[in-house]
């Protein structure tokens, strides 16, 4: 019901963002924002149009009230912890991360994540054990296994600016 | 030939299911999806006879119509007019037909859809004849007198609903519970299935009390004007019909919806107009209606019988109810054959209750109103919550009275915006939309190492039937074998359910707008250019779905020439394609393709069960996939006899899977569900590249990353022309394959306006049904295993606005003016 209402409002903030007329979509979508102030969805939007125009901090700051206002909040996963990190914000991409992880224990991707957060901070002991449990979850899954390897052989990598 | 004897019914029977079945072919001829590959591939045969032989046909039924209604010009000057017309028009018919058939030529355009709305007069035309000779006896004073008192009527409907309620939703109840003794259902326990049959039951008596008060409002309405209440009657049955037909040729079809309205309604009058016609025949012998609704369920004065012939009645009943439930088990599209059985088994137990239930005393008016309400407010105020919901859903996969009922007692149709963007930017046939440049790559120009490619996409085939999918899959040896040495995608997804765009989008490599087809297709096809600039000899199977779309050159050579689509069978294929290898130029670069048919849907009547276990699989299906991996095995066999194995491609795929009993479907249609979407896709690799390449298999791949993988093999640097381009599967960076893993991937149907999102690497799937308006979602356990749960408002959103940019993207590189 409420995706209905929202939709066709929406909808015009979609077609802006699909014509790259970022600014346009953004004013549309805090329009949407005000309408509906209890809404996740137009933060979602809001986080989606900052990431497609780079606005890093914008994009973090509403992932979070997204997380925030959401019934299921990680849909936020794992787009918010990569905004922080993306912002140099290592600590709170790992609060986000883990959050991630928290919310949806027996996800592997959120695993693995917040594995790949823990390796870059240094916290090596923690990202294997992080590893262990998402290769427990996804035991066929070669490149998980593949990343716990890769843990145990090679030093702590820099956060790829291109990890999107 | 008396009106209303025998053998008068049966020629009518006859008349009237050759216009009837004109009209369906051509109606179903005028959707896009239908006409591609239903009919021209002439899945069922003996529709493609029907269509072929229709000109003697109609010959042959201008003979019987002449005969049939030659008396009739006796009604008077109206009547005789109406049979010349009918001769006369069924004259020119015949001989058009005859001269150029014109079934077969029928397309998706508005001509087929007006032809079929045409084939359905003459049996309006023989309607109205028969109503000319009852309008005679009508006028006269005997009908007034025959008339029972309305409230007679009432208390004798009541009975007739209600305990046509009980039967229907007690056979149905009996047929769910033989049907469950084969099932695995953990969830419907003796007590949920106890309680499941109350709610079946309390459905159907809120349908009855539904009916009974229609029937009540006509009879008021109507009281003392036997004619007003006739209209009225065939009114509301032919509206009824109408909601019925359209509803079913929505979900089969895809239709427009004034073109189902209009095919729905003029089926609908063609369909009441003969059932009446019939019945006031009849009526002239078995004595005229009392009431009208006489003349389309029977006189009333029967008696039941004794004890014994009521058991056997009712066991027949509950026969009939399994027997269309497995016939549209092993052979449905989109329940038309699972409903249209349940609808002729409520109107056939309501007649034979009807005729038996008008002797008993009156029932008193307040008595009446009650019996009505209580079912009525019972299913306004009970509601079941989410988990009750979900085993009555279970439930009601093993009994169809009550799913079709209670989706009409308690999900109201409702269209939701999201289901309307959906359907308008889907079928798109009425656009003309010009072809848009497919490049994977900056410079196409030919490469140096250009080893023989084989890319065989076999229909309908199930990643879970295969031994290197399913460790239980015993029956696939040779494809254990070839998998040993080849990289096995276990993560695989159709880029669309259904062949008609799936197979398109392969050799595009890329996502399409929803339209069949855009013509010229050469600009979008990446892979024949591809093959082209490099000066591969092709050896194609072309199908009915490819064969318009490629160029035919010099180069290409025609495998299974003259053979029918739904024929091609993998074994005939691959031997001739050995052939031709064994004689063909070693320095010239082969390529062949091909699309069999082996384990399609439509074959599934020409399948035996194989010897052998095959417990925990479909065995029919198991056994034609053996038949394939054997054949499979000696094709590699030449291959290596004739040195090529080591340096080629192969690839082993499917444009999408089928649902083999889950749910208690079959088929792929324009579902999205999880055995329709996965895909098994095994790609052998020349044994120098093996070595060279980084591949993550376990990461999600599209049907569409096909032609691009081709593209990396051969050393060509992914460049693509737009976003909607599938991806390399090999080469990929590590900032690639995250992106690959975290992304969502939207995937539609061919055929309708279902669309779905792939996300969490392929561990989660949401379906929008914009056909049905109904949405699911669907996770998957590190074993396999998917389970169903309801999306949260929030889940619904954002996966919708994952598809709505998708469909934006699509439409923004094809040119789609938004609509």
């Amino acid at each position: 019901m409420r995706a209905d209402m929202l939709a066709p409002r929406g909808r015009s903030v979609e077609l802006a963002l699909a014509e790259g007329r970022f600014e346009d979509a953004r004013v549309l979508a805090e329009e949407l924002r005000r309408t509906f102030p209890e809404d996740p969805f137009p933060w979602y939007l809001l986080a989606t149009i900052h990431r497609a125009s780079a606005h890093l901090e914008a994009e973090s700051a509403a992932w979070d009230e997204y997380m925030r206002r959401s019934e299921t909040p990680v849909e936020a996963c794992p787009d918010v912890g990569l905004a922080y990190e993306q912002r140099g914000e290592s600590d709170q991409a790992l609060d986000r991360f883990r959050r991630c992880a928290d919310l949806e224990p027996n996800e592997p991707d959120r695993l693995t994540d917040l594995a790949g957060a823990l390796e870059r901070v240094g916290q090596i002991g923690e990202a294997r054990d992080t590893y262990q449990r998402a290769v427990a979850l996804e035991p066929r899954d070669l490149w998980v296994a593949g990343k716990l390897r890769e843990l145990e052989a090679r030093s702590m990598p820099s956060v790829d600016e291109t990890d999107r | 030939m008396r009106p209303g004897g025998a053998t008068w019914i049966g020629a009518r029977i006859a008349l009237v299911l050759f216009s009837l079945l004109t009209s369906l072919y051509a109606i179903t001829a005028s959707s896009t999806f239908a006409s591609l590959h239903f009919l021209q591939p002439k899945v069922l045969p003996w529709i493609g006879a029907f269509a072929e032989w229709h000109g003697l046909l109609s010959w042959l039924w201008l003979a019987g119509l002449t005969a049939h209604v030659w008396a009739e010009r006796a009604l008077g000057p109206t009547a005789r007019l109406l049979v010349a017309g009918l001769v006369v028009v069924g004259s020119v018919w015949a001989m058009v037909s005859s001269l150029r058939p014109v079934l077969p030529g029928l397309a998706d355009s508005w001509h087929s859809l007006a032809l079929g709305v045409l084939a359905c007069l003459p049996v309006v035309g023989l309607a109205t004849l028969d109503h000319l000779r009852a309008c005679r006896y009508w006028k006269g004073a005997d009908v007034q007198t025959a008339l029972v008192a309305s409230s007679a009527f009432e208390s004798h409907m009541l009975r007739a609903t209600a305990l046509t309620c009980g039967v229907i939703a007690l056979c149905y109840a009996i047929v769910a519970l033989l049907r469950l003794q084969a099932a695995f259902e953990p969830e419907l326990t003796p007590a949920v299935v106890a309680q499941s049959v109350l709610w079946s039951f309390c459905s159907h008596a809120t349908l009855s009390a539904a009916v009974f008060l229609a029937v009540v409002l006509i009879t008021r309405v109507g009281h003392g004007r036997p004619r007003r209440e006739y209209l009225l009657t065939s009114g509301a049955w032919t509206l009824g019909l109408t909601w019925f037909v359209s509803r079913l040729l929505g979900k089969a079809l895809g239709l427009s919806a004034q073109a189902l309205a209009l095919a729905g309604f003029v089926l609908a009058l063609a369909i009441v107009g003969a059932w009446s016609g019939v019945g006031l025949a009849c009526s002239r012998t078995s004595g005229w209606p009392r009431r009208a609704l006489d003349v389309y369920l029977g006189t009333p004065g029967r008696a039941f019988g004794p004890f014994w012939q009521k058991i056997s009645s009712a066991a027949a009943f509950v026969v009939v109810a399994s027997s269309l439930a497995a016939l549209a088990a092993v052979a449905d599209w989109d329940d038309v054959v699972l409903e249209t059985g349940v609808l002729a088994m409520w109107i056939v137990a309501l007649g034979w209750v009807y005729r038996r239930t008008d002797t008993a005393p009156e029932i008193s008016l307040v008595t009446l109103g009650a019996l009505c309400a209580l079912p009525l407010v019972a299913s306004l105020s009970l509601q079941p919550g989410p988990d009750h919901a979900r085993r009555l859903a279970r439930y009601a996969v093993y009994d169809p009275s009550f799913r079709a009922v209670d989706q009409f007692v308690r999900r109201p149709a409702r269209t939701s915006a999201f289901s309307r963007y959906l359907r308008a930017h889907t079928g798109l046939n009425d656009l003309t939309l010009r072809p848009v440049a497919v490049d994977l790559v900056d410079s196409l120009t030919q490469v140096e190492r250009r080893p023989p490619i084989f890319l065989f996409v076999i229909d309908s085939l199930r990643p879970d039937y295969l031994k290197p999918y399913n460790e239980r899959a015993w029956f696939t040896p040779h494809l254990e074998t070839f998998a040993a040495d080849s990289v096995v995608f276990t993560n695989a997804f159709t880029r669309y359910g259904g062949t008609g765009l799936s197979v398109p989008a392969i050799w595009a490599g890329a996502a399409l707008p929803h339209k069949q087809y855009v013509m010229p297709f050469q600009p979008m096809n990446a892979l024949e250019r591809l093959l082209e600039v490099n000066g591969y000899r092709r050896f194609l199977s072309l199908d009915s779905v490819m064969e318009p779309l490629l160029v035919r050159s010099g180069s290409v050579t025609e495998l299974d020439e003259g053979t029918e689509t739904m024929d091609l069978a993998l074994c005939g294929t691959l031997s001739e394609l050995e052939t031709r290898l064994a004689s063909s130029d070693p320095d010239v670069p082969v390529f062949a393709y091909a699309l069999p048919q082996d384990v399609h849907m439509s074959r599934m009547s020409r399948w035996s069960t194989p010897a052998g276990d095959y417990t925990g699989f479909f065995a029919p299906y198991a056994g034609k996939v053996q038949a394939i991996d054997t054949c499979f095995g000696r094709f590699l066999d030449t291959l290596r006899r004739l040195g090529l194995y080591d340096q080629s491609i192969i690839v082993l795929t499917s444009d999408h899977g089928e649902m083999l009993g889950e749910d208690g479907q079959r088929g792929h249609s324009y579902h999205l569900f999880p055995p329709v979407v996965q895909v098994p896709l095994i790609v052998h690799l020349p044994a120098s590249l093996r070595r060279a390449v980084d591949v993550d298999p376990d990461a999600i791949a599209f049907t569409t990353d096909i032609t691009p993988t081709l593209y990396a093999m051969l050393g060509y640097r992914w460049s693509p022309s737009s976003a909607v381009v599938g991806r390399p599967l090999i080469g990929e960076s590590a900032a690639q394959r995250r992106g690959r893993r975290r992304d969502p991937h939207v995937i539609a149907a061919s055929y309708g306006a279902v669309y779905a999102t792939v996300s969490r690497n392929g561990r989660r799937l949401y379906i929008a049904d914009a056909v049905k308006d109904v949405d699911y979602l669907y996770e998957r356990a590190s074993g396999g295993a998917w389970t169903e749960r309801r999306p949260s408002a929030d889940e619904r959103a954002v996966a919708q606005f994952t598809i709505r940019r998708h469909v934006d993207q699509v439409a923004r590189v094809y040119g789609v003016p938004d609509r």
